[in-house]
């Protein structure tokens, strides 16, 4: 049955410029929910650190049900919900935006509380009993120290959004996944389609990893 | 700049006959376990006060009572005047005033050394880059670490590390310093440079704090002598009263204990509740 197919790629010049306005598209997602993830993660992150119970739980109960439930899911619920709350218009993609944001940032929270928590509570005792404050020493000598550690799983969590950015398909918004489908339904070359989309991703994604990399062993050099 | 050397000059300016640090009636539980039962000490201006006792004694609970790093269950302490109340802009200004020198260094090992004694000048007490550079500089000579300013922690001893942790504290020109078992992490060898460093800093009238287990250095540079066992002060004096004259049995069974290497004989332990002592056989028990 394999020698019965024949690949056809006959329809990509055509739809090249499609693909490239999706691409566009599947980065400003990637972009969009990394950087508001990351914040969202900081902040989450701090308040599950916090010795106030009324800090510390509405934290975790956001965490958990981002980290828990599946986030097809969330994409929809959010589509869905967010109107219905605010009462606005919100478009697709800023909707997928914000359910890429909340689910990865519930995954970042628990990344740098962990980060944070790793550090040597003697760090902490230092900065004190310089009296230096609790925000500055996050930022000029706990967080620093952190960042090396946690490097590899932010890293790998970016990767994985790029992927994962696919999943706002559902709700219309024309990134790549989106544009595939449409593609091939029209061309009748699902499995091309798909083999071509799948080498934009890997096209946005090996310049991240490389970039990891290469962080992470100029952070371990100069620790040396 | 005249403010720019502090180091190695005299503090200025504590309330004449007030003591620096007035601690009361201090008691610290964690959980059940109580590690001090009501201890009051007084700290004076110039004064170096060596706190010794056997492990687990609330030696070092206390010292850390003193700058709030463990807030006492009950009982008050007060650092030029000034009464240490939990959390608040009020203690972080107190705590400047207070160096603070660690068993563990806890140097910012992503930090050159330079930059550790700048940290605590420009984070903690707003000083200038720039001065607090030049600050930094100064100090570190001050403690021979002058051609190490750039190096990173890891790449320096545990003596130097240690150094440049004094030089850090004292870089904020503190009005007094507290050693929390300073050379108990070091290699027998890289001891003398530390202690050699703080008998310096003490010969220059610094009002200090030190819990150690070095009981020679105690002799040469305390002024006062105190011993803790079981979260209270036993006994405390002169480097002569406490050493040679000892009045109570607690103390005298733990110099003993801490002497025993110096001695003809080895030491004579009449109760069993101690851990067998180290002999020639067998030496390293105890």
């Amino acid at each position: 049955m394999a020698a019965d197919y024949t690949f056809e790629f006959g329809w990509v010049d055509e739809s090249l410029p499609i693909f490239f306005r999706a691409t566009f598209l599947t980065i400003q997602l990637l972009l969009w929910s990394a950087v508001i993830s990351v914040g969202i993660g900081l902040l989450a992150g701090q308040m599950l650190l916090s010795k106030s119970f009324f800090i510390r739980i509405p934290a975790r109960l956001y965490v958990d049900t981002f980290r828990l439930t599946p986030m097809l899911f969330q994409i929809v619920v959010v589509f869905f919900l967010v109107p219905i709350l605010f009462d606005i218009n919100v478009p697709a993609f800023s909707s997928g935006v914000i359910a890429l944001s909340l689910n990865y940032g519930a995954f970042f929270s628990e990344v740098f509380r962990a980060g944070v928590q790793s550090i040597e509570k003697g760090q902490w005792e230092a900065a004190q009993s310089m009296g230096i404050s609790k925000t500055r020493t996050l930022v000029r000598i706990i967080y620093p120290q952190a960042l090396q550690r946690m490097l590899p799983p932010i890293g790998n969590m970016v990767i994985s959004l790029t992927k994962d950015t696919s999943l706002v398909s559902i709700i219309g918004v024309a990134e790549l996944f989106n544009t595939a489908q449409n593609v091939g339904a029209s061309s009748f070359r699902q499995i091309e389609v798909l083999l071509l989309v799948s080498l934009f991703y890997l096209v946005i994604n090996l310049p991240i990893a490389l970039m990891v990399e290469r962080m992470n062993k100029r952070l371990n050099d100069d620790n040396r | 700049m005249t403010t720019a050397r502090k180091f190695f000059s005299e503090p200025d300016e504590a309330a004449e006959g007030h003591p620096v640090i007035c601690a009361q009636d201090i008691h610290k539980k964690f959980g059940n376990f109580s590690a001090l039962n009501g201890i009051s000490l007084n700290v004076y201006r110039g004064e170096v006060v060596c706190i010794i006792g056997p492990s687990g004694s609330g030696k070092s609970t206390l010292l850390r009572c003193l700058n709030f790093l463990e807030v006492p269950t009950s009982g008050t302490v007060a650092v030029l005047g000034q009464q240490l109340v939990s959390g608040g802009a009020g203690l972080m200004a107190i705590r400047r005033n207070i160096g603070m020198v660690f068993q563990q260094f806890n140097l910012f090992p992503h930090m050159t050394a330079l930059q550790n004694v700048m940290e605590g000048q420009v984070s903690g007490l707003g000083r200038k880059r720039s001065e607090a550079r030049e600050i930094a500089a100064a100090t570190l000579a001050d403690v021979g670490l002058a051609a190490k300013a750039e190096a990173m922690p890891s790449s320096l001893s545990g003596g130097q590390q240690q150094r440049v942790a004094i030089a850090r504290s004292l870089a904020m020109s503190p009005k007094v310093m507290l050693f929390d078992e300073p050379t108990s992490a070091l290699d027998p060898e890289l001891r003398a440079e530390v202690l050699d460093t703080m008998r310096r800093l003490a010969l220059e009238n610094r009002t200090m704090v030190i819990v150690t287990h070095e009981m020679a250095f105690a002799k040469l540079v305390a002024d006062r002598v105190v011993f803790i066992d079981e979260g209270l002060i036993v006994e405390e004096g002169t480097p002569a009263e406490v050493f040679n004259n000892p009045s109570s049995e607690r103390l005298k069974k733990f110099l003993n204990l801490v002497f025993w290497g110096e001695r003809q004989e080895p030491p004579n332990i009449e109760s069993d509740d101690l851990t067998d002592p180290p002999t020639k056989e067998n030496p390293t028990n105890g």
